[in-house]
């Protein structure tokens, strides 16, 4: 039951990892493929850490888990706005379709 | 005082959590991670700039209300997750983006950014402080996001324990369109 619990998890991961790359690849400016980076990648990783943590043999271990999502959460975060800032300051404008 | 000592045990238990995370739970390093946990504890003292009135702010509530509100921004993040998936995924990418300010009612310091944090996890929402505004780039232009971001900013005030204050920015009183690209 947790195995295949954790299995589906680590799927549906893989799959908004999957789907953020994608959006990285399609998407036509440097504003919307921060959308997709930041969005779906932090999902894919905290879904993929869910599905780790239950196969954790330690609580130690789960708790290690949970605050590199967390911290990845946060750089990621920090990163985006640091990337958007970069891109406002050298005048890059959004694409408007 | 009191509330300082308070501050103080609140990041050494934290900082001995993460000691105890990353080391497995093992017993060796302990007498280590105890030193580090307390030096790192005790530096906020040393570099924080002393708060003048009333309200002392320490770490640990403001952890303590942002794992109360953990749930609604873990929840807001899956739906945004699953939002720009299907626009990446469908054949015809359903995108019309556009840029807006928000005039921040929140003072400035970490709470902003932390507010820019979350907004970027957001259902179709990105987001970069620019002084007294807060520059959102959205994905889905017909929609309108001034609601959400207004509960979100008074969420974040009480994660910091701060004041919201009528808005810093001379700019305009609603969600203004805007398409120059001032710096």
């Amino acid at each position: 039951m947790i195995v295949s619990l954790s299995i589906a998890l680590l799927l549906a991961g893989v799959g908004f990892f999957f789907a953020g790359t994608v959006g990285l690849l399609r998407f036509p400016d440097v504003y919307t493929r921060l959308h997709a980076l930041t969005k779906a990648d932090n999902l894919g990783l905290g879904l993929i850490v869910l599905g780790l943590m239950l196969r954790a043999e330690t609580g130690a271990a789960a708790g290690k888990l949970l605050v590199i999502w967390l911290l990845v959460l946060t750089a990621s975060g920090a990163a985006s706005q640091l990337v958007a800032s970069w891109a406002r300051a050298r005048r890059i404008r959004p694409w408007q379709g | 005082m009191i509330s300082q000592l308070a501050g103080l045990l609140g990041r050494f238990t934290l900082f001995l959590g993460i000691w105890w995370l990353l080391t497995d739970g093992r017993q060796a390093g302990l007498m280590f991670g105890g030193g580090i946990a307390a030096a790192a504890a005790m530096l906020p003292l040393a570099i924080a700039e002393p708060r003048d009135a009333g309200k002392p702010r320490a770490l640990l509530p403001t952890v303590l209300r942002g794992l109360v509100l953990l749930p609604f921004f873990l929840w807001q993040s899956l739906y945004g997750g699953i939002d720009v998936a299907v626009r990446a995924l469908k054949p015809r990418m359903p995108l019309a983006p556009s840029v807006f300010d928000y005039r921040l009612r929140l003072p400035p310091g970490p709470a902003p950014v932390m507010l820019a944090s979350l907004v970027s996890l957001m259902p179709g929402t990105l987001a970069t402080v620019s002084g007294a505004r807060l520059r959102v780039h959205v994905l889905d232009a017909t929609r309108n996001y001034q609601d959400e971001l207004e509960l979100l900013e008074a969420q974040v005030a009480w994660i910091f324990d701060v004041a919201l204050q009528a808005p810093q920015a001379p700019a305009p009183n609603v969600w203004q369109h805007s398409t120059e690209q001032d710096v």
